[in-house]
């Protein structure tokens, strides 16, 4: 039965509250969007300004982290940070989704010829090894966040396209389709109303796990410093940076790490409870109860 | 779409190898239906064999008629034909030669559109009811979709009919809001005879509906569909396996094996005396209550051989008791009998029964 769209948000509500997995993830998430989005008004000090009085200070009231070699704060440095540790992976998420989800249902859909060339081309993308493609890039376009984007989406997209043209095979071949064809739907509506909503689930689940990919091989391109250049910050590129300093100032190394940690553990709690939310099963025992 | 009418149901009619005592309507007409599927190998084998591109005959030259408001069984084993064929009449599987005409219209050369206009009178129940119903619709959803495509009512009675739909199978029209995996497998069969229902269709045809289902259920399900068409007049086709149900269920049956009609008549006559010895083996395969019975029973050898490479002749000599060498070589015509017809080399030596051509 047709539900209003207030009612459909407040269901999805609770059922993320239900999930405790999915709630602590979703406030996690929250408050690492939100230091992203405000980290400019956030910031104590200026995280590019070179204090030479305070260089590798131990953690204090002034400075929350402690300083760096350069004697910039390290909490500024993690929320400059963070834009780019956040923003790269969602929008690797995006492309991903954007690519994948149209060339895997048409390959799936449609078959033959249109299959052939979309799975053709997909492979040669995945025989690429991920690094050798950055570092290409990077000679030709000399590095920085525009280069980082677009391996990891080369990357990333012929991971998704690949999984949503097996899901529409196999649902394509399901008899609810045949039926939605004898109950007189044209095609473009047996695609989107009864192939597309039925691969969300997996899709939603790759998406996740390509966001948590996404984060650490920015801060892997980082780190070998072909991704985003100094002065700005990432929190790849910050590792990198102190790595040198991990046995006298093992603080500097760690924070970076653990927001890195913390990033990936929150998207992979709330991909888990995303799914659940999506499968009508699991809305079946919310209704009951 | 009046160009493509063919003939009237007189000429359909005169074509037909036989005729219902009370000369009804043809309503579909069907003349050597063939559904090939060509099997592709690996592009290994393309290259180092030279054997030519094999080709599954799923059905191979099937004819039949079903009257208005008869119902008519396709039985058979396992891989005999009966669903392709069955797809094949409401278009969800394309024939690879042959002719079918549904109510005037040539169905087989039709284009999607077209088909779709004509499923406002044919129907389809299919087989599994855990897998045809789309997870991510609620029970009003899938009816609502029925009506809107087909233009059954105004947008405002909908709700009011699929209430009525989900009474008219048994079911509370409460549960419309419910997905399908809150109901159980019978309930889901009635919700896909419903569905196939909303459309107010002139013909259905139920691919093995009861076969997923407890025997419990089975009958439950027999019964509705029964019902529903003597209440609303419909035509069925019925495909099965289980040749208990045919008796209950049918006017005429054919048998099918290996993609031919082995046998076609009125169901009471090819029970009482089936002419194919493939029949006879199905009808002797049916469990029996008297432990005593003295009949000799039809026993076939072996399985069913591969469609991909059929025997020649009558497909069933391999594993007929009474094959002979004629049987292996030519394939049998139809040879006509008291209300059935059957293809098998036996009837014409013993019978002498008056030969008819391969049906119309």
């Amino acid at each position: 039965m047709k539900e209003g769209f207030r009612s459909k948000l407040r269901r999805s509500f609770l059922l993320v509250l239900r999930s405790k997995k999915a709630c602590i993830g979703a406030v996690m998430l929250l408050l690492i969007f939100s230091a992203a989005l405000f980290s400019e008004q956030l910031m104590p000090y200026d995280p590019t300004k070179v204090v030479a009085k305070e260089l590798l200070a131990e953690p204090s009231a002034e400075h929350w982290f402690g300083t760096d070699n350069f004697g910039r704060d390290l909490f500024s440095r993690i929320l400059a940070g963070a834009r780019i540790s956040v923003g790269i992976p969602l929008l690797v998420v995006a492309i991903s989704l954007c690519v994948g989800i149209p060339l895997g249902l048409l390959a799936g859909f449609y078959g033959g010829k249109v299959d052939s060339i979309i799975v053709g081309v997909t492979n040669c993308l995945l025989c690429f090894p991920w690094i050798l493609t950055t570092l290409a890039l990077a000679t030709i376009m000399g590095g920085g966040t525009d280069v980082v984007l677009i391996a990891l989406g080369i990357g990333f997209a012929p991971e998704l396209t690949r999984l949503v043209r097996s899901i529409t095979l196999s649902i394509r071949e399901r008899e609810y389709v045949d039926a939605a064809v004898v109950a007189g739907e044209k095609k473009s509506s047996v695609l989107f109303r009864y192939i597309l909503p039925n691969t969300i689930a997996p899709v939603v689940i790759q998406a996740t796990l390509i966001m948590s990919k996404a984060v650490l091989e920015e801060a892997a391109i980082s780190y070998l410093g072909y991704g985003v250049q100094p002065p700005h910050a990432s929190w790849g590129l910050l590792l990198s940076d102190y790595s040198n300093y991990i046995w006298k100032h093992p603080l500097m190394c760690v924070i970076p790490g653990l927001a890195i940690m913390l990033l990936v553990l929150a998207i992979n709690f709330f991909g888990d409870g995303l799914r659940d939310m999506l499968d009508p099963r699991y809305k079946g025992k919310v209704n009951k109860q | 779409m009046e160009d493509k009418r063919m003939f009237d149901g007189e000429q359909a009619r005169a074509d037909s190898g036989w005729q219902t005592a009370d000369g009804s309507e043809v309503l579909l007409s069907v003349r050597d239906l063939r559904v090939h599927f060509p099997v592709r190998g690996s592009m290994l084998d393309s290259l180092f064999s030279k054997a030519k591109p094999q080709v599954v005959k799923a059905v191979d030259g099937v004819s039949f008629d079903v009257h208005r408001g008869s119902t008519l069984a396709l039985v058979g084993e396992s891989g005999c034909g009966k669903t392709t064929t069955g797809r094949a009449l409401i278009g969800l599987n394309r024939p690879t030669s042959g002719t079918i005409v549904f109510d005037g219209y040539r169905i087989e050369s039709m284009d999607y559109e077209a088909l779709q206009r004509l499923r406002r009178k044919m129907q389809f129940v299919f087989q599994d009811p855990y897998s045809s119903l789309n997870p991510r619709m609620t029970v009003y959803t899938t009816l609502e979709r029925s009506m809107l495509l087909n233009h059954v009512c105004p947008k405002r009675e909908i709700r009011d009919r699929a209430a009525v739909l989900m009474k008219t199978v048994g079911l509370l029209p409460d549960q419309l809001s419910r997905y399908p995996h809150e109901f159980s497998g019978g309930q889901r069969q009635r919700i896909s005879i419903a569905r196939a229902l909303a459309v107010e269709p002139e013909m259905i045809i139920a691919d093995e509906p009861t076969a997923a289902l407890d025997v419990s259920i089975q009958c439950q399900v027999l019964n509705l569909l029964l019902e529903l068409k003597e209440r609303l007049g419909l035509t069925m086709i019925f495909i099965t396996h289980d040749l208990s149900v045919v008796n209950y269920i049918a006017d005429t049956v054919a048998v099918m094996y290996l993609g031919k009609i082995m046998e076609f008549g009125h169901t009471k006559s090819v029970f009482r005396k089936p002419g194919h010895p493939y029949t006879k083996a199905l009808l002797d395969a049916l469990p029996r209550r008297k432990a005593l019975d003295t009949r000799r029973d039809v026993k076939l050898r072996g399985s069913i051989p591969s469609p991909l490479d059929p025997p020649a002749g009558c497909a069933l000599h391999p594993r007929c008791p009474y094959a002979s060498g004629k049987c292996a070589v030519q394939a049998p015509e139809f040879v006509q009998r008291q209300g059935t017809k059957a293809a098998c080399h036996l009837l014409t030596q013993t019978e002498n029964g008056e030969r008819s051509g391969l049906m119309a």
